[in-house]
């Protein structure tokens, strides 16, 4: 294992990576939430996750994201001008929450490659109705990062396990 | 002569993205949706430019390039990448092969228009 003081800041980077993808992509300002108390019990069926993995010779991980099923459906109408709502929309916004993990998972790869963890990205993948739960395990680094966002909860999760060089 | 650019992106999201973006100008844009399907497209429309993402699962970005490259055909066709990894390893391979420029998504939208500008010309459909 590689000492604690020498792994790179997940919450920190996250945080940076999901607000600067947010604002260029969206011009959506968000706010982030020191404490996920507040967090309100929206149901999960209205709730899209979307997942990419990170590989590299020293980490292998995965950044998740969730997204509220209002929030990517107006996400798809900004971006692409079509009705997020529309019935047919849920390919497009599985793509459009898929893409934006891909965004995320793209900062967060540079910040891990600075800091001397290179790593690839995966093909993103999506599921519906599923909440995001932090594994515990003693090898597995976390950051978790909820923002509100254009009035709706997000939340980031960095998963990392470390490999000795 | 309208130019024709051609968006080779695995998400549709950005492909329609790229759609609404170049719907005010005088340009005709094709579409595919990984490498194999943009080499066939290119191949066969002679595109004025690409605009190629870097991670597409099938055939991705790289394997591509390195495919037009060796192509007589399309050798010379500028292309953009779009990549969601700024980092330095993708930027260098991308630039050994020859790229015209990148851009790293997300990108503000005025960004690329720039970008694509230089390479073609960008001229409102709305002008006389």
């Amino acid at each position: 294992m590689t000492p604690a003081s020498d792994k790179p800041d997940l919450h920190r980077i996250g945080e940076s990576a999901f607000t600067e993808v947010l604002d260029t992509l969206l011009s959506f300002p968000s706010t982030i939430q020191e404490s996920a108390s507040d967090r309100p019990a929206s149901a999960a069926p209205d709730e899209i996750s979307s997942s990419v993995l990170l590989t590299g010779q020293r980490l292998s991980g995965s950044v998740n994201l969730q997204l509220p099923l209002a929030f990517v459906a107006h996400a798809v109408r900004l971006l692409t001008g079509l009705d997020g709502d529309a019935g047919n929309a849920n390919e497009l916004q599985n793509d459009a929450a898929g893409e934006l993990a891909n965004m995320v998972a793209g900062r967060v790869a540079s910040q891990l490659a600075a800091e001397g963890y290179p790593c690839k990205l995966g093909t993103p993948s999506v599921s519906r109705g599923s909440r995001l739960t932090a594994k515990d395990q003693n090898d597995v680094a976390h950051g978790r990062t909820e923002l509100i966002c254009d009035g709706h909860w997000l939340a980031l999760e960095i998963q990392c396990c470390y490999t000795a060089p | 002569m309208t130019p024709r650019i051609l968006s080779i992106d695995d998400s549709k999201t950005i492909r329609l993205l790229l759609a609404r973006l170049f719907r005010p100008f005088a340009c005709e844009l094709l579409e595919a949706a990984n490498g194999e399907e943009g080499l066939a497209v290119a191949t066969r429309e002679n595109p004025d430019l690409i605009i190629l993402d870097y991670n597409m699962p099938i055939m991705d970005g790289i394997a591509m390039l390195r495919k037009m490259r060796e192509d007589p055909g399309l050798k010379r066709t500028p292309v953009i990448m779009l990549t969601a990894d700024s980092g330095l390893q993708s930027l260098a391979t991308v630039a050994r092969l020859g790229v015209r420029d990148y851009v790293t998504k997300p990108f503000r939208e005025e960004e690329l228009l720039a970008k694509v500008g230089r390479i073609i010309p960008l001229i409102s459909r709305t002008e006389p």
